[in-house]
Formats: C-alpha cells, sequence, structure tokens
C-alpha cells in the first residue's frame, strides 16, 4: 500500500515537474514571439489572446455554473463601444477608459440578468440573445452617438501614466506586450475565481441546481455575479480588439459573434480556463489555413466542430487529459 | 382605418408563414427536447429546391410537394446517422451545438450550390393576381398563404389530437420512457418527428420564397424570429406556436407600420416583457 | 431607405436637391437594414400616402424585396419608382424581372455605356465568369488601378501614409464608367452621373441611360450638414 503511494506520488513529482518546464518554455515563447515572427503573425496572436479572454468568460457561465448564453457578445460589443465613445471623446489613458468599459459593462449584465437568470435552459439561451440583438439594434439606429453601421473609427491606442510619464501602446510590439499582459491578468484572476469557494458553489450550480438550493444557497445572487464577471472579462476583450482595430463595429454585437466564441470554447474544452485559450487559438488561426487549400472552409470548420460536440465533447482539453492518462498508465505499468 | 386593415391582413400573412416554420420547430422540441439550430437552414434549403424545381420543371406546385418530401428525407437520415447518438440526459447542450455545427455546414454548402446572389420565386400563375382592397392592390398569393397556414394548424392539430400517432407524440412529449415501457419504439417516433418537423421548414421555405426572396443569410434571419416565436408562445406546444406567430407576426407588421427604426427592438422588447411575466411563456409547461 | 449610414447619406442629398428643386417630401420610411424582412406593411403605407413619386435606396437583397413587392402590391406603373442605381443593378435585376420595369435611377456606370474602356471590361467580365459585369465589379477594378497607380506615384513606398493621400488627386484615368478623378476639395470621386430607365432591350432586362448628367462630385458623409 505504502509502495504504491509513494510512487503515486512520484508520478506526481514528476508531472509537476514536467510542468512547470513547459510553463517556462511557453512564457518565454510568449515574451520572444514579437521577435521570431512576421508582423501579420504577431497580429494573428494579438486576436488569439483578445479573443481567449473572451472565450474564458463565457466559460464562466457556459462551463462553470452551466448557464448557456448565446448573446455573450452583446458585452464584448459594449465594452468594444464603450472604450470607442470615451476614447474620441475623452482620452485613450487607460486609467479612464478601462473603469469606463469595466464599470459600464458590469452595471449591463446587471439589468440584462436580472432579466435572463429568471429563466433558465433554451429561455436564457434566447433572452440573451435577444439582449444582444437590442444592443445590436440600437448600434445601427443611434448613429449620432454609435456611427450607425460605420461604426466608431479613429480610435487610438491606449496610453498609460500622467502627464510627461505616460506611454502610449503605438507599435504592434509594444501593443502585443499591453494585450499579452491582460490575457495574463485575466487568466490569474479568472483561475482565483473558479478555484475559490465561490468558484465552488458555481459547479454546485452547474450539477445540481435544486441541491444547492436546499443547502441554502442563494444561487441567484451567484449565477447573478458569474454573469456580472463573464460580463466584464468580455468587455475587456472587446475594448482591446477595437483598440488593435482602431475601430468598433456593429458586427461586435451581432449573433455570429456569439456564435464564434461559443464555437471557441466547445472545440477548446468547457469548465477548464485553459480549453477556450486553445480553441481560440485552433478557430482563429484555422481559417486562415484552410482557406488557402479550399474555398470550403467554412464547411470544414462546421465539419470540425460537429466531430468535437459527436466525439469528444470536452474538447481539446479532453483529448489531452486522455491521451495523458494513457500514457500515465504506460508509465505505472512500466514501473 | 381601411389602411389598419390592410396592415392586419399583412400581419395575419407573415404570422402564418412563421407559424408553419414556427410549428416544425415546437414539434421536435416537444418531442425531443432538442432545440433545433439549423431550423432556418432547411427553411432556406427548402427554397432553393423549390427554385430548382420551378426552373427545371416549370411548376410550383410540384416544388410545394417535392421539396418538403426531399428536405424531411434529409431529416431521416440526420437523425439516424448523427443526432441518436446524442439522446441523453447529460447531452441537451451537444444536440444544440449540433445543430449549430450542420447550419454553419449548410449555410456554406447552400451558397456553393446556388451562388450568393439574390433569387426570386415566381407565384404559381393561378395566384400571380391582385385582388383590389381599399387603397391597394392585394396579391392572391398572400391572401393563398393565409388559407395554408390555418390549413396546416387545423391540420396539424388533428393529427395530434384525434389520432393514435398524435397520442403517441403527445405521450412522448409528456413521459418518453413510458412510451417505450409501453412497446412502442420510441427511436422511430422521434425520427418521424424530426422528419415531419424539417419537411414543414422547407414547406415554409418554398412558401415564402414568392414573398421574401432567397439569399444567403435568410436561414439566421428566419431562424431568430422563429426562435423568438416559440419562445414567446412556450416552447413545444402547438397552440404555443400558433399563438407566438400571431403575437410576433403582427409587431413586426405593426411595427414596421408605426415605429419602422424600431421593428426589430419592439420584437425583442416584447419577448423579454411575456418572459418576465412567464418565463416559460404564453402556453408553456412551467418547470419546462 | 435602410437604416445605415449608407442610405441616410443618399436619402439626404436626394432630399437635399429634391427640395431645392421645389418639390415637397411627405414621408420618409427606414426599414430595417440589411434586409427588411416583409415588406408588406411599407407597401400599405406607400399606398395609404398616394405619393406622386417614391425615392428608394437598396441594394442587394432587399432591393429585390422592395421592387417585386412594389409590383405584387400594384404601385408599380401607378406611382413612379425613383432610385439609386443600385437597387436595379446587374446583380440583383434577374431575380427581380419584370417588376423593376419603369424604374428609373441614377448611377455612375451602366452595363451599355458606351465607351471603349467599358466596352473591353464588359467583355473581359463576361468571358472571365461567364455572368454580365455589375457596378460593384467596375468599382472594385477602378479602386485596384487606383492603388496601382498611387504605388506608382510614391514608388512602393508604403511607410509614408500622408503622402499617399497627397498624391490622389493627380490620379485621373478612363474607367470603365468614364473619366475618373478625385475631387480636389472632398477626396471623394468626381464622375459622370447617368440617369437610366429599365427597358427590355431584345428580350432581356436592361438599365438603358436616358440622360448623362453630366460630372458630379460625390458629396461623401453629408450626415452632419443636412438633415431630412
Amino acid at each position: 500500500m505504502a509502495a504504491i503511494t509513494s510512487r503515486l506520488a512520484r508520478a506526481r513529482v514528476r508531472l509537476t515537474h514536467r510542468r512547470t518546464w513547459w510553463l517556462v518554455f511557453l512564457a518565454l515563447v510568449a515574451v520572444l514571439y514579437p521577435y521570431l515572427v512576421r508582423p501579420y503573425q504577431l497580429s494573428l496572436a494579438i486576436e488569439v489572446l483578445i479573443f481567449a479572454i473572451f472565450a474564458m468568460s463565457l466559460d464562466i457561465l457556459l462551463g462553470y455554473t452551466g448557464l448557456v448564453s448565446f448573446g455573450h457578445a452583446a458585452f464584448f460589443g459594449l465594452g468594444a463601444y464603450l472604450l470607442a465613445y470615451t476614447t474620441l471623446g475623452i482620452t485613450n489613458n487607460l486609467f479612464v477608459t478601462l473603469p469606463v468599459v469595466v464599470v459600464g459593462t458590469a452595471a449591463a449584465a446587471l439589468v440584462a440578468g436580472f432579466f435572463a437568470i429568471r429563466t433558465s435552459g433554451i429561455y436564457f439561451l434566447m433572452v440573451t440573445l435577444a439582449f444582444a440583438q437590442m444592443l445590436f439594434s440600437i448600434a445601427i439606429r443611434w448613429s449620432s452617438v454609435t456611427g450607425g453601421s460605420d461604426g466608431l473609427s479613429g480610435v487610438t491606442r491606449p496610453a498609460m501614466g500622467i502627464g510627461p510619464l505616460s506611454y502610449t501602446f503605438d507599435s504592434r510590439t509594444s501593443f502585443y506586450y499591453f494585450v499579452l499582459a491582460f490575457f495574463l491578468g485575466s487568466w490569474w484572476l479568472l483561475r482565483r475565481i473558479v478555484e475559490s469557494p465561490f468558484g465552488w458553489t458555481l459547479r454546485g450550480i452547474r450539477e445540481n441546481e435544486q441541491r444547492m438550493l436546499a443547502l441554502g444557497y442563494n444561487t441567484f445572487r451567484y449565477k447573478m455575479a458569474a454573469f456580472v464577471i463573464a460580463g466584464i472579462f468580455a468587455g475587456i476583450a472587446g475594448m482591446l480588439l477595437t483598440q488593435f482595430f482602431r475601430h468598433a463595429a456593429p458586427e461586435n454585437l451581432y449573433w455570429t459573434t456569439s456564435g464564434q466564441v461559443m464555437i471557441m470554447l466547445i472545440v477548446g474544452g468547457t469548465g477548464t480556463l485553459t480549453g477556450p485559450v486553445l480553441g481560440a487559438a485552433v478557430i482563429r488561426l484555422l481559417p486562415n489555413y484552410l482557406s488557402t487549400y479550399t474555398d470550403r472552409w467554412q464547411t470544414v470548420l462546421g465539419l470540425t466542430f460537429i466531430l468535437f460536440v459527436l466525439f469528444a465533447p470536452q474538447g481539446i482539453m479532453g483529448l489531452l487529459r486522455r491521451f495523458q492518462e494513457r500514457s500515465e498508465d504506460r508509465e505505472h505499468s512500466a514501473n | 382605418m381601411e389602411t389598419f386593415i390592410i396592415q392586419l391582413l399583412n400581419g395575419l400573412v407573415f404570422s402564418m408563414l412563421l407559424f408553419t416554420m414556427a410549428a416544425g420547430l415546437s414539434l421536435i422540441f416537444g418531442q425531443m427536447d432538442v432545440i433545433n439550430l439549423a431550423h432556418g437552414s432547411f427553411y432556406l434549403l427548402g427554397g432553393y429546391i423549390g427554385l430548382t424545381m420551378v426552373r427545371r420543371l416549370d411548376s410550383f406546385w410540384l416544388a410545394l410537394l417535392v421539396a418538403p418530401l426531399m428536405v424531411g428525407a434529409l431529416g431521416l437520415v440526420l437523425e439516424y446517422v448523427f443526432l441518436r447518438r446524442l439522446y441523453g440526459r447529460h447531452r441537451h447542450l451537444d444536440q444544440v451545438l449540433f445543430t449549430f455545427g450542420l447550419a454553419l455546414i449548410a449555410a456554406d454548402l447552400i451558397r456553393w450550390n446556388w451562388g450568393a446572389y439574390v433569387e426570386s420565386v415566381p407565384p404559381p400563375e393561378l395566384l400571380s393576381g391582385q385582388i383590389p382592397l381599399f387603397t391597394v392592390q392585394f396579391p392572391v398569393y398572400r391572401l393563398f398563404l393565409i388559407v395554408v397556414g390555418v390549413t396546416l394548424a387545423v391540420l396539424l392539430g388533428l393529427l395530434l389530437e384525434r389520432t393514435r400517432i398524435g397520442a403517441i407524440i403527445r405521450a412522448g412529449v409528456a413521459d418518453a420512457h413510458m412510451v417505450s415501457a409501453l412497446g412502442i419504439d420510441i427511436h422511430k417516433v422521434f425520427a418521424g418527428v424530426f422528419a415531419l418537423g424539417v419537411a414543414l421548414a422547407a414547406l415554409a421555405g418554398v412558401l415564402g420564397a414568392p414573398v421574401l426572396n432567397l439569399y444567403p443569410g435568410l436561414d439566421f434571419e428566419i431562424l431568430i424570429l422563429t426562435l423568438v416565436v416559440v419562445v414567446v408562445g412556450g416552447l413545444g406546444t402547438l397552440r404555443g406556436a400558433f399563438f407566438g406567430s400571431l403575437l410576433i407576426g403582427m409587431a413586426d407588421t405593426f411595427g414596421k407600420a408605426f415605429l419602422p427604426e424600431f421593428t426589430l427592438f419592439l420584437i425583442f422588447a416584447v419577448m423579454a416583457v411575456v418572459l418576465l411575466l412567464r418565463p416559460s411563456g404564453l402556453f408553456g409547461l412551467e418547470g419546462v | 431607405m435602410p437604416d445605415y449610414a449608407a442610405g441616410e447619406n443618399t436619402i439626404t442629398s436626394f432630399a437635399h436637391s429634391f427640395v431645392n428643386a421645389g418639390g415637397e417630401i411627405i414621408g420618409v420610411q427606414r426599414t430595417p437594414f440589411p434586409n427588411m424582412g416583409d415588406p408588406a406593411p411599407f407597401m400599405a403605407e406607400i399606398a395609404d400616402a398616394q405619393p406622386d413619386l417614391v425615392y428608394a435606396f437598396y441594394s442587394g437583397g432587399a432591393a429585390v424585396t422592395f421592387v417585386k413587392a412594389y409590383a405584387d402590391f400594384g404601385l408599380a406603373g401607378n406611382i413612379p419608382l425613383l432610385s439609386s442605381g443600385f437597387m436595379v443593378e446587374e446583380d440583383v435585376l434577374p431575380a427581380q424581372g419584370e417588376a423593376a420595369l419603369g424604374v428609373r435611377s441614377g448611377l455612375h456606370w451602366a452595363l451599355l455605356l458606351d465607351n471603349p474602356v467599358n466596352k473591353a471590361f464588359t467583355a473581359a467580365y463576361k468571358e472571365r465568369t461567364g455572368r454580365d459585369a455589375n457596378v460593384f465589379a467596375v468599382q472594385g477594378y477602378d479602386t485596384a488601378r487606383v492603388i496601382v497607380e498611387m504605388l506608382n506615384r510614391v514608388e512602393g513606398d508604403t511607410s509614408n501614409v500622408d503622402k499617399m493621400v497627397e498624391v490622389l488627386p493627380d490620379i485621373q484615368f478612363e474607367s470603365p464608367r468614364g473619366p475618373f478623378r478625385f475631387d480636389a476639395k472632398s477626396q471623394n470621386p468626381s464622375q459622370h452621373i447617368y440617369l437610366r430607365e429599365v427597358r427590355e432591350v431584345d428580350g432581356v432586362l436592361h438599365n438603358v441611360i436616358i440622360e448623362d448628367l453630366g460630372e458630379i462630385a460625390d458629396p461623401g458623409d453629408n450626415s452632419k450638414d443636412l438633415q431630412v
């Protein structure tokens, strides 16, 4: 018995070691990346990181709380417009724009959540979709503020600091680091959240809300909190994309954007936070490579998606886990 | 007043078109708990098959018959090969996602086969005229759509309420396990309902083509409207689909007439209000 | 008109000239963008208003929906329909069919425009794609041409954006649409505008040019200066 435990412990230590080395390697690649690739590939990386934040935020709802939102673009687009409006009207200083985006999306999530969280299942899906489409209508309609179908362009890259000590992330490379910082920050924060008692309560709600209610949890408040957190991080992703493209477009609010982030999440693997990152990378990069081989890349994308749903519902993360378990088994039997 | 009556008729026409879509979607949901996000794709596919039939065989009536049959058969195959693998309590999300993937593929393949240009289908010769009505010449074909919608509502109602198959379907909605325990092959019922549902979508596609035309993107436009209809009406009930269609069809028409800038907004506002008052829709069963 | 920026600009320009010429506007409808869904309610409203003339701006799917419904409800032939040329362009005309007969429109190009560049362009386009050219093809062609001319003038140096903008006014060439240049003030295209009417020519529907309205500079985004 003791022998087995110690062997398991040794295996675990070996695994942790391996993971640490992997992380060091990844960090190095991430830091040196701008110097290793061409500008176009750097742009792709920036987009992937931004969509990774967006997909992670949806994971809080869909993966951890079991709330299937089909209107998550509402907060993504809202973040985009809030940033554009503030930057064009007041300043590009992050100390102003970030609070505006965070407070604005949180407030919107509170309002939308008040309606949406009373419903569940397919009704929740529809109410969230409706909310996003309503914002889309407003963005198209209220052109004096939103620029109508053209959106808001001429947004400058963000700046940080005060007076002479301020720095603008103007170059692509500096903006890459800016986004990378946001990505790592979001990843760390969200990880802290899902591993906290609060995060475990969310999982409890996902598995069996009735039981959580019976245990005395006010599940409405927990779901609301998850909705607001997810909204804020989606807003931050929208903010970053707008700073990158220097443009806020109504498409950011459209349901296709909600659908795309949902696909990223499913392909990557829900309820893992790492999955959405992988999913964002695959879904954002795949069309770039596929389109050189075939015009029917959307079909290939759809097929990939369907195959994941049918055969790997846990996404890429599930596949990796299965692979890892198998190799661990082999190590064990070898010992 | 005269224009009001004309708008009422317009609203009725659009409602009946929506009902043809919503009935199929609602039937599938009620039976299998699957929200079919590819329902709009089956609409568009039906419409385009109809277009090809009209062009090749010059017969709208044949198109009206054959397109739903073909799409229904496709539905049978899809159910048998894919959807059947995804039944089970914890795979609801997977089913929804599967149909979403299907919609993405269908949109691409339809564009590939029929092109990205707008296509229109002329109404059949018999129905191509107009009837003078107050200030307008009201198209006969639109009146025909009202007749078809009401007939369909009655037929589906009879099928569900008065026939043995209907009884089995209704029992399946209430408790699928119980139905299988009684020795009825529930998978066959599921397959049949799915095929019937998508055939109705294809029928709507052919019926709607002379009015709304055919173009890429229409699949999702019509899907979203239909989803709003069934959510407002209450999922899984024929009555819900009917009255939901009326409410949304009228909201669309009168919204366009009086507040054209806010039509989309209005439709979703109606939905939000209904769900606030009745979280399961007007005729939905509580706790679904 | 569709409820979006280009629709707003076009309608504003039309309304401005129309009112200046002594016309009276009795109503404006903004329809959902990009597609209007069921067009019937708008037709009933038009019939109710009984105007002497309807001006509309649509393109693509919405253009087909609108023009066909206009004919379905018996408005075509009773109330003249005037539009921006995109509404009855070659890409949508086959789907509109006879419903489009008699629609008049203004545009900077027409398939049957009689000049050597256009003849060559439309013939080459048809040979390559099997379809008739349309205004979007012409615009794409001209845009590529402008980019090439611009690159030639800055000798391929794309690092200085201001310099690239600076050379724009120098660019002039014969386009399928006729002489093409940029207006010095607004930097929008300055070009001939043609009044066209949909007629049947040898059994096929075409936009026949009935008048060359001369060279007109595109007013561009005027939404801030004028209001309907």
